[in-house]
């Protein structure tokens, strides 16, 4: 059987040309789509050394392999560049009804280089690709945005937009489709505003080809039977991700005032959101309906918008930190590290180590007009905003002194991406260490490890013993390792997390499952021991890309709190990570990984990735 | 005095309350029962094929192992959560 591929459009912003070609079936085989065939190309066409807001950088929009088909789920897609906020890969993942809608338009993958001398936006429509004038919307915000793109060419598109943020090159812009889907993090939507590229539309609704229709369907329905017989995707219907802020907080494990505390208010427990919701809604082909539309004007707020925008920025009012949470999302801002740089600087004042002459005025703990305030700010780069919207790069941008980065919770540069203090749960601190965008929870959470599973079924999960108790160090490599492979899988098919074996559930879908609906899709046979080495292969990759840029071992770490600084209070309290039995843990984890003792991969391997990858086109070589 | 229950998201919505009081039958002599006793006597199920609920036990974290064994007296606070760790 033939495999069925879609089409890679190649874009140069400031030639405004655009070639169009079959999607690399090389790339397909061994790399599937989405993140992994993002990455072949990031690899392949990043010039070394680029400065991640010049007209070199590349950015890459990139759907799964099963994006758009009729699997549960599969709605999902990744963005990719050199990231402006870490220097580091940039890569974003999201949902909504954009990517199933560029894939029905006839586009896999955009790789857009160059800068547009002016505002444009990219249209796709049925296999063809225009570069518009955007000088309408720019200056718009998201949902204005969006509803001007839907005026101007008709209800049905989708479109993946920046607001005010990307635009005045925020390092942690997003790329916002809809009220609150985002590619949230590594700014991405300042890559876009750099290339002056306000959007990027979709116009097409041509139903994807199908290797085997009538099997598709009785997998699609067995599929989402089983997935909805599951417990936790129950949970996450209901209530969402904002159930996490309790049982988190209860734990003494809630990121609180910048990680001083561990936790807050039960002001913003999930039991106390429903006053503020309408109803729950779904991305597209979605078998969970994870996400809150508020009664403020937008959706969420998830755990994430939650506990950084509430617990540790020092606000316990829900109706404002849902209005904050919406304020982002129209502003184009990342909550995840405005809720961790603004808590930062919170700290430095407190501190002293900055004051009202940098800030322009107090900077206190829970005080919701100044950080309203200053998300306007930042968006504009307005005042103190400006510092702050270079984010981790404003200390060596000389506008944060260098004795800040002590009190900075980040890791290469990216500030952490959710509400849980790693420094109780220890596979969840290697996974921030060693996570290849930096900080952040969703490149391999085991979060299995904290539901005290028995012994036998994580065996059966992990293929291999390990240890129970979340607070010990050992055989914790195995759980990130099985972690990092299975979501890289994920993000390369465009599957979600939620529905994702390990996250949050033993069961879920599993290599077995993805192994049939690629085969019922696109008509690839691929073996769930073949999707295993897929996975390793994207994380090899991504070392390789993150290597280029000079990173090493040492980065591999974590912010100085979580070394030096004791959990204060609760169950928590006392934890913190040990250095030694930390980097024992990363020799672990490297070994397990086929890595010598820095972090480097082996010679052959890297001549393997490099063989497959080189039909990524205009290699820097 | 009797034992005090709080049900986290989305036990509360099943139990339909956030909150119960259990009391121990004195009828029967009782002076403690364990955590699995509790849970059977509220209808919550606290393990199933995909983990074990998040128990704690007077701001502790009751383990596993303890689940059947653990005594709750009058006075204790017990506390039952999902414990997801997402984001």
């Amino acid at each position: 059987m033939k495999t069925i591929v879609g089409k890679t459009a190649i874009i140069d912003l400031s030639a405004r040309t655009v070639a169009v070609e079959d999607t690399p079936i090389q790339l397909v085989y061994h790399l599937l789509g989405g993140r992994g065939v993002n990455m072949a190309y990031l690899y392949r066409m990043l010039p070394l050394k680029t400065d991640a807001l010049g007209p070199e950088n590349v950015l890459i929009f990139g759907t799964g392999l099963l994006t758009g088909y009729p699997v549960p789920n599969s709605g999902r897609m990744n963005i990719s560049a050199k990231s402006p906020e870490s220097g580091i890969l940039g890569d974003s993942n999201m949902g909504g009804f954009f990517p199933a809608a560029m894939k029905k338009s006839g586009f896999d993958r955009l790789v857009i280089t160059g800068r547009a001398n002016w505002p444009v936006y990219v249209l796709l429509s049925n296999g063809s690709v225009e570069i518009r004038d955007a000088d309408p919307y720019w200056g718009l915000i998201v949902p204005d945005t969006q509803t001007a793109l839907e005026q101007d060419l008709g209800k049905g598109v989708r479109s993946a937009v920046i607001g005010p943020a990307g635009e005045n090159l925020v390092r942690f812009a997003t790329v916002m489709n809809a009220r609150k889907n985002a590619a949230g993090r590594c700014g991405m939507g300042a890559v876009m505003g750099s290339k002056n590229l306000k959007a990027v539309v979709a116009a097409g609704d041509a139903p994807l080809k199908i290797a085997d229709p009538p099997g598709l369907r009785a997998l699609r329905k067995e599929l989402t039977k089983y997935l909805q017989a599951s417990k936790i995707i129950q949970i996450y219907g209901k209530v969402g991700t904002a159930l996490l802020y309790e049982p988190a907080n209860k734990l003494g494990a809630m990121r609180t005032k910048n990680g001083q505390m561990n936790q807050w208010s039960s002001n913003l427990n999930a039991s106390e959101i429903d006053p503020h919701i309408d109803r729950m809604t779904a991305c597209s082909d979605c078998t969970v309906h994870c996400r809150h539309v508020n009664k403020y004007g937008g959706e969420g707020p998830d755990f994430v918008a939650t506990a950084l925008l509430g617990a540790n920025t020092g606000i316990d009012d829900f109706t404002e930190v849902i209005k904050l949470n919406n304020l982002c999302n129209d502003l184009g801002i990342d909550t995840a590290s405005a809720g961790t740089l603004i808590p930062w600087a919170m700290e430095l004042y407190q501190r002293g180590i900055i004051d009202d002459k940098q800030t322009g005025g107090p900077l206190l703990w829970g005080d919701v007009e100044r950080v309203r305030g200053l998300l306007v700010d930042i968006s504009e780069r307005r005042g103190f905003g400006d510092v702050l919207a270079d984010s981790s790069q404003s200390i060596p941008l000389g506008k944060m002194p260098p004795e800040a980065a002590d009190y900075l919770i980040a890791v290469k540069n990216l500030p952490q991406s959710d509400g849980h203090d790693p420094r109780y749960i220890k596979s969840f601190a290697l996974g921030v260490a060693v996570a290849s965008r930096g900080a952040d929870h969703l490149r391999n959470r085991p979060t299995m490890d904290i539901l005290r599973l028995p012994d036998d079924l994580r065996e059966r999960v992990y293929g291999a013993p390990t240890e129970g108790d979340p607070t010990v160090y050992e055989t914790k490599e195995r759980v990130v390792d099985f972690s990092d492979k299975i979501f890289a899988v994920c993000d390369a098919l465009g599957i979600c997390r939620f529905v994702c074996q390990g996250w949050n559930s033993p069961k879920l879908l599993g290599y077995r499952h993805f192994s049939r609906m690629i085969k019922e899709a696109v008509g690839l046979e691929v073996d769930p021991g073949d999707l295993d080495e897929i996975g390793r292969r994207v994380i090899d990759l991504e070392r390789l890309i993150n290597q280029r840029e000079g990173l090493t071992r040492a980065d591999d770490t974590l912010p100085r709190r979580y070394f030096e600084d004791p959990m204060p209070s609760g169950h928590t309290k006392g934890h913190k990570i040990d250095r030694k039995q930390f980097e024992n843990l990363i020799d672990c984890y490297y070994e397990l990984k086929g890595w010598d003792l820095e972090g480097n991969l082996t010679p052959e391997r890297t001549a393997e990735i490099q063989e497959i990858t080189k039909i990524a086109r205009m290699s820097p070589d | 005095m009797a034992i005090r229950v709080t049900f986290g998201e989305p036990i509360c919505r099943q139990v339909g309350s956030r909150e119960k009081e259990v009391s121990l039958r004195k009828e029967d002599s009782e002076t403690s029962i364990t955590l699995v006793q509790l849970a059977r006597r509220l209808g919550v199920k606290i393990e199933d094929s995909e983990g074990s609920l998040m128990i704690l036990v007077n701001g502790k974290v009751a383990p596993h192992t303890s689940h059947h064994e653990l005594p709750l007296q009058d006075g204790d606070h017990v506390e039952l959560f999902v414990p997801l760790a997402g984001g």
